[in-house]
Parts: structure tokens; C-alpha cells; sequence
């Protein structure tokens, strides 16, 4: 390769880099608009919503245009008002939220790294998870900070008498390659297949981690899933806020509570106490839980505690503003962070909960727009 | 709304193909432009062609075309060593370094303001005020930008200033000392000099080093460049070389003008050390004579590399900074896995050592 083509191949890159990244922007911008009306396409065909009156179509839109944005359609605040009744202009469109918002306000080259579920536990060492068994980080296993070979791996999941849980640590999200399970032997409950047949089915990055033992109150709304609080918080100036927050109970017989696999959500008040709807993804709103508890009745121990939690742990990773915690209680009611979500931020909790971003809106759609 | 989503796959493919052939490309046209660089401050003593053919069918048995040998030639130059095995900086950046280290977590794992959350068990330099995404910290507490301010204009001992992420080479990184409200570097306060760097930044004591490696050059922070590699077996260590810096510099860097030199698995100094302007000598800047320095405690350094190796499993070869304190006990200053300079061959032999079969093996698999 000739000196010539080395400089030419420099001149050209130093013009061309910042344009370049300029247009890598548009294009994100572009993929997740058309990301998120898809998923509102899907979301449209399930469910025979009413339309908004015209009042509410321009309420949306002029509230939206003197924020400077432009609201291209209602289907999302059509909805979340189709599903809870009540029509709020402040709910934020996930085709303004993920393009835009998302991308000003969390650094997007920071998430594969943080969002490691193995690496939240040297992020967040000092605040409660689930005890992990076996962890796989590119290829190697860990016991204890350790490395071990794949036998001692086998060998910890073999000791331990409790249910496990698996699950991958990178690129996750919805519950998905989410599983509980029971050992035997070298034998697990799922599908009767090996240990070492269900690491393959990882092949890496996954932790194997013991299954929190949750709170009474949260158990008795469905005893099979691990039914978790879902606390939005928002990072400025002047400290962390808690913008909104819902509880997410499992199906029934489900394992986990993702509103995706059909689990429900419930607006939390202040002070812990849940607001006594319940609604589920096909549009239904109960005020029961599937075992029968009142939701109205229902108040999360320990609240204000998963509160000051939640504030500290959003200081260690202030790359991102706007952070989805999911926090489980143990049988003592204590919180325990089960995972954190800055890239995949679902934002269909404003079904249960009212506007995602609460009283901060208005701070949040102006950052939004720098 | 026309079918998007088979396009979008098709292009996405294509797209990807060409973002792959351009970052090869861009590796081996940036190590070229360094090389070339290097290169001009020595007269290269070329291969001939018998040992240009053995070099190249050297990296062709092993499944790697080397498109030149010119960093063969440069490092026989300097050290008056020719080996097959050397490490050229094109192959490993656009190569090795890709296999080796997962791309996806540079940015974030290599913040140097995290470092003191995920090497926390370990000595590093204490930290005044940190500056991540703009929020300013005093330990691990929020303060606002006043207090942090206020903090540092306490401060009674020489500090050190420098960008957290993207930083590299030295670039950017000052030592100053406040009095009066006024920093030493070019009488500027302590809020303009957080104004050069804007956002995310650390303010951390500087480091009182070992008498044995203050010897070596007073003004700078004399470290040491340990390579270490990860496999199955556990943490390996490759090379390691002593940084010294250049007169009058405050820092050690190969590029600002230090001096590299070889120490061996006893701590040892070798007996040369080697300029990037190409000057091979066997003294300091200040007159110490290389071959009669150690490194202090080199079994604690050697032990908290293993230890701090197992903590960043994505990356299999990383090179670290470490400098010895003045109770002789190693404290980390930074590690590499994105711009991990290959120099230290000049002085150390081959990247790889005796592991250079199973990484290149590695990196083809």
C-alpha cells in the first residue's frame, strides 16, 4: 500500500468522520421511529381501542408543538387512555421517548457494558441481589469472584438444594431465556436435561443465581413469579427522583412478571400504598390479583426503602439519566436489585402509572430537544 | 407504510460488511501513519528478502498474511534482535486486539472514574473531585460544582488533572498545586481549569512514588507497563516494561519522549532502554544506570495483576500501568485494552512470548 494512499486514505477519513456520525445519528433516529410504530401497529391490532375526541387530538399536540416537538400521530396517548381511561397530554409517545429522548439523556456507548448482569454486581456491590452460584463472563466461569473449570461449575449447581435461576447477562430483556430450575444430581427440572446440556444452551454470559425467597405480601399476588417493583428514577442537579413506579405481578403459573408475558401492572401511590387497578396486556382491568387479593388493600412494605435504594444506586451510574430499576423483596421485605434497564426501557407502565416522566416532563422533553 | 423490514435486513448485512472491511482498514492505515512516524526518527535497517520470507511465511503457517515487514525491521533495528514472532501493530489492531478484547465494553469499562468501583479492593491514587457525565463527585457522594470547587481549593498537595474517558498518551493530563485560589498552570482558577476539560474528568493526589523509581526521573511518575494475558489456565503475565519519563516531563509516556526498558520475571531491569526517538541507552536522563535498578516488591505487582485480571474477564490481554508508592506497595494507575501501544517489543522481545502460538491460534478460531 502506497504513502500516497495512506495520507489520501487520511484527508478523506478527517473530512468525512464527523459527517459521517452525523448521519449514523439520523439513521438510528430513523430505525427506532420505525421501531416503535411498529410495535404500536402490533399493539393497535389486539386491541379495538376508542379514538381520541378532536379536543384531546389537539390538546396532545399543541402541548407537544409548544415543547418543541412534533407529534406525528396520537396513537400512543389513543392507547394509554383506551386502556386506562383517562386521557393524559403529558404521556410520552415511545417514538419520541426511544429515538430521541433515550439517546440525549443515557450515554448509549456505556449500555453493553453496564448493563451486564454480571458486571451489576461489582457496579452495585454494596446494595443487595440475588446470591449468584455460577456466573459466565466471555467463556469463563466464576464461583466467588474465582475462576473455576466447568466441572467445579457443574459441581455448585450439583450442591445446591434450593430452586436456581438462569438467565443470559448480555442482550436481555422481556424475561426471555429466563428459567427456574431444580437439580438432581447432574440432572436439572427443566426438561430433565444435564447441567452441562443447559450451560450449552448459553453457551456464555449467563449467571446461575439462587432464587430470592420474596416478601409475603408480594408472594400472595401470584406465588409462582417473582413479582417486582418497577422504579423509574431521573437524575439532575439537584439529586435522584423517583419520576414513577408500578408493581408487576406474574401471570399465573408464569415465572416471571414482564407485562410482556402477560403479567399486570399496578400504580404504586407515595406512600407504598398500590392504586387498586390492575392492568393487564390484552386490555383487561381487574382489581384482584389472579389469586384473589384485594389490589386495593395491598401496600409495599418497606417502601420508602426501596426509594433511598433506588437514589443511591442511580448515583453509581450517573452516564445514564433516566434508569428502569427492578427491585424484589425478600421474605424480610428487604430490597434486592434484580436488574436495571437504560436501553430497553419498556415505557407501557403510563398504563398503570400516568405519565412516565410525572412532574419532570416538562424539564425532560426540554433536555430532550439540546 | 412499504415492508421495511426485509430491506432493512439486506442493507443491514451489507452495511455491516463494509463497516467490518472499513475498520480493518482504518486499523492498518493509523498503524501505518504511527509507524511511519517512528519510523522517521531511526535509519530502518530493512529486512533482506531471505528473512523478509521467512518472517512472512512465519505469520502464513500460523494463517495470517502480513502485508509487510516493516515493524520486523524497526524493532531489529533498535535491539539488534530479529525475531519472527514480533507483534506488528497493523495485524494486532485490526487482527488480534478484536478477538482478544470485546469491542462492545471499551468505553464504558475503561472510564478511569470507574476504575475505582471496579478496582476498589486495590491501591490506586486518592481522588479529590471526579467529574462523570457532568454530576461532580467527592467520593462516591454528588457535590454540587461550588463545593467541588471549594474542595480542591483546600487541597495542599500536588494534584493531577486528567479526562477519563478517551484519554490516552499522556494528552491532557497536568499536574498543578493550588495557592491563594489560583492553580499553578498558567495562573488559571480551579473553575477554569475544570472548564478545559468540561465533562468527565478526575482530580486525584499525586502520587508520592518509591525512592527506587523516583531515582529513575523526579518530575514524572515512573510506572510500570505490565501485559497480561487471560486463558483457561488463569491470568498469565507477558511482558513487563519499566516507563521512565523524560527530563523536566511530568509524565512517562513512550510518545512524549520516555524512555522504555525491559524488566524481567525477577523485577530486574534490563540493561538497555530505548527512546521513540530511537536512542538506545543504558542510563537515565539522570545518570542512573539501568542495569542496577529492580523494581521493588515485583512479586506484589505481579500478584495484584493476577488478581485485578479475573475482575475484567471481556478483555484477554490488558496492559496496565502501575507505579510503586513510596511504601514500595504497587498502585494501579490505569489499564489498556483499546490503545495498547506494542513498543515494549523493542525492549521486551515478542508481544506474546511464549504464548505466541496459542494467542494467534486464538484469534484465528
Amino acid at each position: 500500500m502506497s504513502i500516497k494512499f495512506m495520507y489520501l486514505y487520511h484527508y478523506i477519513k478527517n473530512k468525512s468522520v464527523k459527517r459521517g456520525m452525523r448521519a449514523y445519528r439520523y439513521y438510528r433516529q430513523f430505525r427506532d421511529e420505525i421501531s416503535a410504530r411498529r410495535y404500536m401497529r402490533s399493539l393497535m391490532r389486539k386491541h379495538n381501542l376508542p379514538e381520541l375526541t378532536k379536543d384531546q387530538i389537539n390538546e396532545a399536540k399543541s402541548y407537544y408543538k409548544s415543547r418543541g416537538y412534533k407529534l406525528k400521530n396520537t396513537y400512543w396517548h389513543q392507547y394509554y387512555t383506551g386502556m386506562n381511561g383517562e386521557f393524559h397530554k403529558e404521556y410520552l409517545p415511545y417514538d419520541i421517548f426511544n429515538p430521541i429522548i433515550n439517546p440525549r439523556l443515557n450515554q448509549i456507548k456505556q449500555w453493553p457494558a453496564l448493563l451486564d448482569k454480571n458486571f451489576t454486581y461489582t457496579l452495585f456491590k454494596d446494595f443487595n441481589q440475588p446470591k449468584p452460584i455460577v456466573q459466565n463472563l466471555n467463556g469463563f466461569y466464576f464461583i466467588n469472584d474465582d475462576i473455576v473449570s466447568l466441572d467445579e461449575a457443574v459441581e455448585a449447581c450439583k450442591s445446591y438444594i434450593k430452586p436456581l435461576i438462569i438467565k443470559p447477562t448480555i442482550e436481555t430483556g422481556s424475561g426471555k431465556m429466563v428459567n427456574r430450575f431444580l437439580t438432581e444430581g447432574e440432572k436439572t427440572s427443566l426438561e430433565n436435561q444435564s447441567i452441562k446440556d443447559l450451560f450449552k444452551v448459553y453457551k456464555k454470559d449467563f449467571v446461575v443465581q439462587e432464587c430470592l425467597e420474596q416478601s409475603d405480601v408480594l408472594k400472595s399476588l401470584n406465588p409462582s413469579s417473582l413479582n417486582t417493583l418497577r422504579v423509574v428514577s431521573y437524575l439532575n442537579d439537584q439529586g435522584v427522583h423517583i419520576t414513577t413506579s408500578v408493581l408487576r405481578v406474574g401471570k399465573d403459573g408464569c415465572i416471571t412478571d414482564n407485562f410482556s408475558t402477560g403479567g399486570l401492572f399496578c400504580g404504586i401511590e407515595e406512600n407504598g400504598e398500590l392504586k387498586g387497578k390492575g392492568y393487564s396486556p390484552k386490555g383487561q382491568v381487574v382489581e384482584t390479583s389472579y389469586t384473589g387479593i384485594n389490589l386495593n388493600e395491598c401496600k409495599i412494605p418497606n417502601y420508602s426503602a426501596v426509594k433511598e435504594m433506588v437514589k443511591s444506586m442511580h448515583f453509581v451510574v450517573p452516564y445514564f439519566k433516566i434508569i428502569s430499576w427492578d427491585i424484589g423483596l425478600d421474605k424480610n421485605n428487604t430490597p434486592y436489585l434484580i436488574e436495571y434497564n437504560t436501553t430497553k426501557q419498556g415505557i407501557d407502565l403510563q398504563i398503570a402509572a400516568g405519565p412516565y416522566l410525572g412532574k419532570f416532563t416538562d424539564e425532560i422533553l426540554a433536555m430532550g430537544l439540546k | 407504510m412499504i415492508n421495511y423490514y426485509p430491506i432493512k435486513l439486506r442493507i443491514k448485512r451489507f452495511v455491516s460488511s463494509i463497516v467490518r472491511y472499513i475498520t480493518r482498514l482504518n486499523h492498518r492505515m493509523n498503524s501505518r501513519k504511527k509507524g511511519k512516524k517512528l519510523m522517521s526518527f531511526v535509519k530502518i535497517n530493512h529486512l533482506t528478502s531471505e528473512e523478509n520470507k521467512r518472517v512472512k511465511q512465519y505469520f502464513k503457517s500460523r494463517g495470517y498474511n502480513l502485508k509487510h515487514t516493516d515493524w520486523h525491521a524497526y524493532y531489529r533495528t533498535l535491539n539488534g534482535e530479529l525475531h519472527e514472532s514480533y507483534i506488528p501493530l497493523g495485524l494486532f489492531k485490526s487482527e488480534l486486539s478484536p478477538k482478544l478484547n470485546d469491542k462492545l465494553k471499551w468505553p464504558a469499562l475503561l472510564d478511569k472514574n470507574l476504575l475505582y468501583r471496579i478496582f476498589s479492593d486495590f491501591d490506586q491514587p486518592t481522588r479529590v473531585v471526579q467529574n462523570i457525565n457532568g454530576f461532580y463527585y467527592k467520593g462516591d457522594k454528588v457535590i454540587s460544582k461550588i463545593d467541588a470547587i471549594k474542595w480542591v481549593i483546600q487541597q495542599t498537595k500536588k494534584l493531577i488533572i486528567k479526562p477519563s474517558i478517551e484519554s490516552g498518551g499522556g494528552k491532557k493530563v497536568i499536574v498543578f498545586k493550588v495557592q491563594n485560589g489560583v492553580t499553578s498552570y498558567n495562573d488559571l482558577t480551579v473553575e477554569q481549569l475544570f472548564l478545559l476539560y468540561k465533562n468527565d474528568f478526575i482530580i486525584q493526589e499525586f502520587l508520592e512514588q518509591s525512592n527506587a523509581m523516583r531515582l529513575l526521573n523526579p518530575t514524572s511518575l515512573n510506572t510500570l507497563r505490565v501485559i497480561s494475558y487471560l486463558n483457561n489456565d488463569g491470568v498469565n503475565i507477558l511482558r513487563v516494561a519499566a516507563r521512565i519519563g523524560g527530563l523536566d516531563s511530568v509524565i512517562d509516556n513512550f510518545k512524549a519522549g520516555g524512555l522504555l526498558c525491559n524488566v524481567n520475571e525477577n523485577g530486574q531491569f534490563g540493561s538497555f532502554g530505548c527512546t521513540n526517538r530511537g536512542n538506545i541507552k543504558e542510563h537515565t536522563f539522570t545518570g542512573v544506570k539501568l542495569s542496577e535498578c529492580s523494581v521493588p516488591n515485583f512479586g506484589l505487582v505481579v500478584k495484584m495483576i493476577k488478581s485485578m485480571h479475573v475482575k475484567i474477564p471481556y478483555f484477554k490481554m490488558v496492559s496496565w500501568d502501575i507505579a510503586i508508592n513510596k511504601d514500595d506497595k504497587p498502585v494501579l494507575i490505569e489499564y489498556n485494552t483499546y490503545n495498547q501501544g506494542l513498543e515494549v517489543q523493542i525492549v521486551t522481545g515478542p508481544l506474546f512470548h511464549e504464548f505466541t502460538d496459542e494467542i494467534l491460534k486464538l484469534c484465528k478460531d
